[in-house]
């Protein structure tokens, strides 16, 4: 399947070589994991979803070392700082991501069996129970295995090795694999699925399956668990499978929506039985004007016609199947958009919280520094990502790191130093005449701009604190020479989140002719445009101690930058100094 | 003097609507689907003298029913919700652009070959905006 991407086969072969040297006992040439006779199932309670089973397939990947250490990696990253509940886990978020695929597969039998009979029939199945029995075991793994390339801290550290340049080829290679963008944590755990590794160990699994239980097994095919992960399948008419895994309104949303709530005792709610009893597969089609699909279907062996593009369909296309809601699921699909729209307010922009995750950013690309000037390779950097868990921030790595600036930050965030705001500038707060200039500057600050040579977002974060430390170092020359090392000492930095995403504007309602856009019948738009322009908010960090430096620092960059001049702009903006 | 080597989506998008907001193109914003047909549009087109590069690095995802790129998206939804440029309720579909920022964007110099490829654009977009 990765013929012609070089970048991920390279990878993949790291990971496995990987995973072989730093767990020989279940990885390596000798690997005896699963040790003992292996159960056909087990059953796992969840706070949140209850008693589940799982099988002897999952099982051995659950019990295996590159699962169980998502125990150690928190699901909302530091969070907990803000909330002291929200210590929920990656591997809790997992086990319950299978679980709910599970249902929604579930009740797709339930309610469209005639479907996917059509499918099956079309495909040449032939036994449909056995062709149900492995979809439902792919979706599964798929769903068990979907953040396993996850490191410490979940998404903070994401950001951190998905800039690595390895990395940003291998998701631009995924990109055009597959035909749709993916983060580096789903690129990561899509190759981790393609390991040989994780096949030995499946098939050492099956070894340890009791005899009795070996006649009712039911193949699998490990590539199509691996598109699954990143959306798509091996075949064009199975899309709604990986719908389910990977979509607008995916298992992992409806999971980690409820995990995230609870864990951080916010009463948010949907639900979920309304959701199971509207969900369908609908026929459709799915546009390939780039062939990416073509050399997708070509590379994995399936063979299925390409139609030509017509009038009501201006490209090449497949017929396909996907996941839909009907109209009358509309409240349930609100409530779903409302909770993440809260999860936003409440935890991801939270304040406290982008001052921790900004700290531990800082720590690890300070540390990422570190580790090349001593000759380490991109491969090998992400060979210590995969080392790391939340745990590594207390270890020699980072709290006891030789290095000091990664020590200090570390030392912080492990006694929630952190850094305290001292501006925060939103659009709609300013609605004088230099609220214009503030517009310029945060739409310059959004999403990744793409340039020939160089990232204007990039530029303009970097512009701004080069002025921000020179005038650091002229304000208070204790703070260091440079004015890097200025910034550094005082904790000082420009944030700017990514905003949220709504994915969902796209997903179509309904089916056929009368299948409609989500931002056709609720205005979703208009909420994601009122939440940003009111609530989010780029900010200007210090430590406590530097407070009056930086304020005074941060207010000439951006002067500089922003070209507001007016006390106004920057009373709207400041947040109080004690 | 901002060449077609050099600029970037977000910032060919500003020169865009600072074309559309003077020669009265409607520019569609609750419904994205034409953006991103031009876009994919002017990706296509033959090579020319000015037509930005980054273009050609532009990847669209093809998971929907067209294709769409997700890096314009979010610059389009962050020009409306940054206050760069304003739409009336209910139907947000005229776009008008702030003042202030109209006075800002209008200071970028243009290469001659860029500024006719911008032109060329504004009449794609006429065609594609079109109801």
């Amino acid at each position: 399947m990765l013929t012609d991407c070089p970048t991920l086969r390279r990878i993949v072969d790291r990971l496995n070589r990987y995973c072989g040297r730093r767990y020989p006992d279940y990885f390596g040439r000798a690997a005896k994991h699963p040790v003992r006779q292996i159960k056909p199932y087990k059953v796992i309670h969840d706070n949140i979803w209850g008693t589940n089973r799982y099988s002897w397939r999952e099982l051995a990947i659950i019990d295996s070392p590159i699962f169980q250490r998502l125990r150690d990696i928190h699901q909302v990253g530091l969070a907990y700082q803000v909330y002291p509940c929200a210590h929920h886990t990656r591997f809790e978020h997992s086990l319950g991501v299978v679980t709910v695929a599970s249902r929604a597969f579930d009740a797709l039998i339930y309610r469209h069996t005639k479907t996917l009979e059509t499918i099956a029939n079309e495909r040449q199945v032939k036994s449909f129970p056995s062709f149900v029995n492995q979809l439902r075991e792919e979706l599964r793994l798929a769903a068990l295995l979907h953040d396993v390339g996850h490191s410490l801290f979940s998404h903070a550290s994401e950001q951190v090795y998905g800039d690595l340049p390895l990395m940003r080829s291998a998701a631009r290679e995924l990109r055009t694999l597959v035909g749709v963008k993916k983060g580096a944590g789903e690129v990561l755990s899509f190759c981790v699925s393609q390991t040989k590794a994780v096949k030995g160990l499946l098939e050492r699994a099956y070894l340890r399956l009791p005899d009795k239980f070996k006649g009712g097994v039911q193949e699998i095919d490990l590539d199509n668990v691996s598109l699954l992960i990143v959306g798509r399948s091996k075949h064009p008419y199975m899309q709604f499978m990986a719908d389910i895994i990977s979509s607008d309104l995916d298992a992992d949303k409806l999971d980690y929506l409820l995990r995230d709530a609870a864990a951080a005792g916010l009463p948010l709610r949907y639900d979920l039985e309304r959701y199971l009893h509207s969900v369908g597969i609908a026929a459709g089609h799915v546009p390939d004007g780039d062939g990416y699909l073509q050399k997708l279907y070509s590379r994995v062996g399936t063979e299925v016609e390409r139609k030509a593009a017509t009038e009501g369909i201006p490209y090449p296309h497949y017929e396909t199947y996907r996941l839909r809601l009907p109209q009358t699921a509309m409240n349930t699909i609100e409530q779903i958009i409302i909770c993440k729209f809260m999860l936003f307010s409440y935890i991801y922009h939270h304040k406290k919280v982008r001052s921790a995750e900004g700290l531990l950013g800082a720590t690890l690309r300070r540390l990422v520094t570190v580790w090349k000037g001593t000759g380490k390779t991109d491969e090998q950097i992400l060979e210590q990502f995969l080392d790391l868990t939340d745990s590594s921030l207390h270890s020699q790595t980072l709290l006891r790191n030789s290095d000091s600036q990664v020590r200090d930050y570390a030392f912080r965030i492990h006694h929630r130093l952190l850094p305290r705001e001292v501006y925060a500038f939103v659009a709609s707060r300013h609605s004088h005449a230099e609220g214009g200039l503030l517009s310029v500057f945060i739409k310059i600050l959004q999403g990744k701009d793409l340039t020939h040579d160089q990232n204007l977002r990039e530029r303009t974060l970097r512009d701004f604190n080069q002025v921000m430390g020179e005038e650091l170092c002229r304000i208070k020359p204790s703070l260091g020479s440079s004015g890097q090392q200025a910034l550094w000492n005082a904790g000082a930095w420009l944030d700017a989140p990514g905003s949220p995403k709504f994915e969902n504007i796209n997903f179509l309602i309904g089916a056929g002719k009368q299948a409609v856009r989500l931002s056709e019948v609720f205005p979703i738009n208009y909420w994601i445009q009122a939440y940003e322009s009111h609530r989010y908010a780029v900010r200007v960090f210090s430590f406590s101690e530097h407070l009056p430096a930086v304020h005074a620092a941060a207010r000439i960059a951006c002067e500089r930058i922003i070209g507001a001049k007016t006390d106004e702009f920057y009373e709207t903006a400041e947040r109080k100094i004690d | 003097m901002t060449t077609g080597k050099d600029i970037s989506l977000g910032q060919f998008l500003e020169q865009l609507v600072l074309r559309f907001d003077r020669d009265k193109v409607t520019m569609p914003l609750r419904d994205e689907k034409p953006w991103h047909v031009f876009f994919y549009s002017l990706k296509k087109s033959p090579e020319k003298a000015g037509k930005p590069t980054f273009l050609k690095e532009m990847l669209f995802d093809w998971d929907g029913p067209y294709p769409r790129s997700p890096e314009l998206a979010d610059q389009i939804n962050a020009m409306h919700w940054t206050g760069c440029v304003k739409a009336a309720n209910p139907q947000y579909d005229e776009i008008t652009l702030n003042g202030t920022v109209k006075r800002v964007w209008s200071q970028a110099k243009l290469e001659k070959d860029l500024s006719k490829f911008v032109g060329s654009a504004v009449r794609l977009a006429r065609r594609e905006f079109a109801p």
